[in-house]
């Protein structure tokens, strides 16, 4: 191993995260460079400045203020393109959800929105489309798969 | 869902009660995970009043998000993913903030934070942080102050392995050269 390859490894090998072959190779390495086990060294040496770094106190009321703002943006508001609350806007708080989706499948309804507009079965469709594909959205096995399913939906969190 | 029981509950069941509407499983979150979101935060960001906007949202967004969270991954690491890309959008912003209007800012605002900060020794870590590009930052907290392995690593930077590798290796290469540690 040359010595520009141990230094782009010497990271890692530090964390044990490199596989086990390539930490054998570092290791050999190391034993007969005097140069990169300095450098390790020089790595190993900021586990004390990085542990020295304080940081300010936690406001008191910082749970507070997240609850708060939390009742203000989510538990206060309705969803938008929420099925339950589209179907309650639409057809008053008694309909189900069900019976929006038999209307729509049987053609005959007419949604309108709580400002007596006409919404077209098109939009209707198209918001229930999206609702029943996001429950079933279904990950792979992998964490990272499954995280960014989680965030496939238009991309922001 | 009884009072008592959440407090016993997984987060991951909490956040689908929360995402459902249920204030006391989010209020549970909060209380649970409010103190590291706020370490990562001030750590990466260097200020107390930043950080605090970044906590805020981030749980905001963890809530905006519980519907489309999967239990396959772990809570920790989805909000994570959450936290880690605010600040990074917060650095980005800054410097472009910076660039546009206020050149000279940079290094000159330590004030109150520098107040924050306990001795001379962490007030060179911090410039030494500061000094660091977002991503090798976020990549060098993850690792010394929250744990993570490189596999979580990976998907809260949304890179590779190899990836994490070359952002932690460059961060302690630029901090070693600042902090003059050998
Ligand atoms: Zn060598």
């Amino acid at each position: 191993m040359h010595c520009r390859n141990c230094h782009t490894r010497l990271s890692a090998y530090l964390d044990g995260e490199l596989p086990e072959r390539e930490m054998r190779d570092m290791e050999r390495h190391l034993d007969g460079c005097a140069s990169c086990r300095e450098r390790l060294a020089g790595l190993e040496a900021l586990d004390a400045p990085l542990a020295s770094l304080s940081i300010p106190e936690m406001p008191g009321d910082l749970g507070y203020r997240i609850m708060a703002r939390a009742s203000r943006e989510y538990f206060d508001t309705p969803k938008k393109g929420g099925f339950r609350v589209i179907a309650r806007r639409w057809l008053g708080s008694t309909a189900t959800a069900s019976a929006l989706a038999a209307g729509l499948l049987l053609g005959g309804l007419l949604g309108w929105n709580s400002h007596g507009n006409p919404v077209s079965e098109r939009t209707m469709m198209q918001t229930e489309k999206t609702v029943f594909a996001s429950l079933s959205a279904a990950p792979g096995g992998s964490i990272e798969a499954a995280v960014l399913a989680g965030f496939s939906d238009g991309g922001r969190l | 869902m009884p009072d008592r029981s959440r407090s016993q509950l997984p987060d991951e069941v909490l956040l689908e009660a929360s995402g459902n509407g249920d204030r006391q499983a989010f209020g549970e979150l909060v209380r649970r995970h409010q103190s590291w979101a706020w370490g990562v935060a001030c750590r990466f960001l260097g200020s107390g009043n930043d950080a605090e906007d970044i906590v805020q949202a981030a749980f905001i967004r963890l809530l905006g998000a519980s519907g489309r969270y999967r239990r396959t991954a772990r809570f920790k690491t989805f909000f994570h993913v959450i936290i880690s890309r605010l600040c990074l959008d917060h650095a980005k912003r800054k410097k472009t903030e910076q660039a546009d209007d206020y050149p000279e800012l940079a290094d000159s605002s330590p004030g109150q934070e520098e107040a924050l900060i306990m001795n001379q020794n962490a007030a060179r870590v911090r410039r030494a942080l500061d000094a660091l590009p977002p991503r090798p930052r976020m990549a060098v907290v993850l690792r010394y102050y929250e744990g993570l392995g490189y596999d979580e690593m990976a998907v809260v930077l949304e890179t590779s392995r190899k990836g994490v590798e070359r952002l932690l290796s460059r961060g302690r290469e630029a901090l070693r050269d600042k902090l003059g540690s050998r």
